[in-house]
């Protein structure tokens, strides 16, 4: 079983910090993408949770059984906030 | 030119091979796993509590949610995110038998986690100061219910990192079963991780500012 190598955990954690980034100024700044920032916001959220479970917790080498787990975990996790904001009217 | 800390032929670490460390695993991740599952489908079911409360009243949820400083969460997660970092590289360090390296980054990684801790005790100082407890609203309840509960857990991950960290530093080279602790405090330091990334943006960005 091979590890997340140095350079790569370091490219991961620049993905965590530019999407940390760009999602916080979107939030302030809602007028680019308006009504579905929201939406843009905890799909950016599911793409970093899913790269933390994926490479720094090394599931993408882990059994298939751990793995679908925790891809479920992530789908399940936004599908539901997503989803309820959703039945919210989206606001 | 072997590094000191990892000369093979003279002073061969106790996890010399891939396979040993895989063995290990399999015999005592599953139980960390188990419990990381667990503890975040709790947390998921904490998620939906929110969000169906915040059907309740829209408007409420979204007023006192506006009321949150971004720049806490945005920095919160960059201290988290780094602190991670720098478990995975402690965690890689630890793997290569370099118990130098590993207890560095265990102690850059506590550190840098020191910073979140410092930042939700000024985060929640201002809000107390201000009048706003949990039973200012339910918006209030779920932000310091959610957010306490998830320091609580924050606050294990600091004593793991400071126990590995000594732990780490009571043996000539990293042995298998401190590897193996190693290892499980890592995956629970990114669970405190991963719970703040679904945390921040549902308490604090979904609100339209």
């Amino acid at each position: 079983m091979s590890a997340l190598s140095n350079r790569n955990a370091v490219l991961v954690w620049a993905f965590l910090v530019a999407a940390t980034l760009g999602s916080g100024w979107l939030a302030e700044h809602q007028g680019t993408v308006g009504h579905w920032t929201a939406l843009f916001v905890m799909l950016v959220a599911y793409a970093k949770g899913r790269a933390v479970m994926m490479y720094f917790m090394e599931m993408h080498e882990a059994p298939f059984a751990w793995r679908l787990a925790f891809e479920i975990w992530g789908a399940v996790a936004t599908a539901a906030i997503v989803g309820l904001w959703w039945f919210a009217g989206g606001a | 030119m072997p590094h000191p800390e990892n000369d093979m032929t003279q002073n061969p670490p106790d996890l010399a091979t891939e396979e040993a460390v895989s063995i290990l695993r399999g015999r005592h991740l599953p139980g960390v796993l188990v419990f990381i599952i667990a503890d975040m489908a709790v947390f998921c079911m904490l998620f939906v509590g929110f969000m169906v409360d915040r059907m309740k009243d829209v408007a409420l949820f979204n007023n006192s949610a506006i009321a949150l400083d971004v720049r806490f969460g945005v920095a919160n997660t960059l201290i988290l995110v780094t602190s991670g970092l720098f478990v995975v590289l402690a965690v890689n360090a630890a793997r290569a038998g370099l118990r130098k390296t590993t207890r560095g980054w265990l102690l850059l990684s506590f550190l840098v986690g020191a910073g979140f801790g410092v930042s939700k005790i000024v985060e929640y100082s201002i809000k107390i100061s201000s009048g706003i407890t949990m039973q200012t609203n339910p918006f209030y309840m779920y932000y310091y219910a959610l957010t306490g509960a998830h320091f609580l857990h924050f606050v294990g991950g600091m004593i793991a990192l400071a126990v590995l960290w000594v732990l780490a530093g009571r043996e000539a080279t990293v042995s298998r079963n401190t590897f193996n602790l190693i290892e499980s405090g890592a995956l629970y330091w990114h669970m405190v991780d991963l719970l703040w990334l679904f945390l921040f943006p549902m308490l604090y960005l979904l609100v339209p500012r």
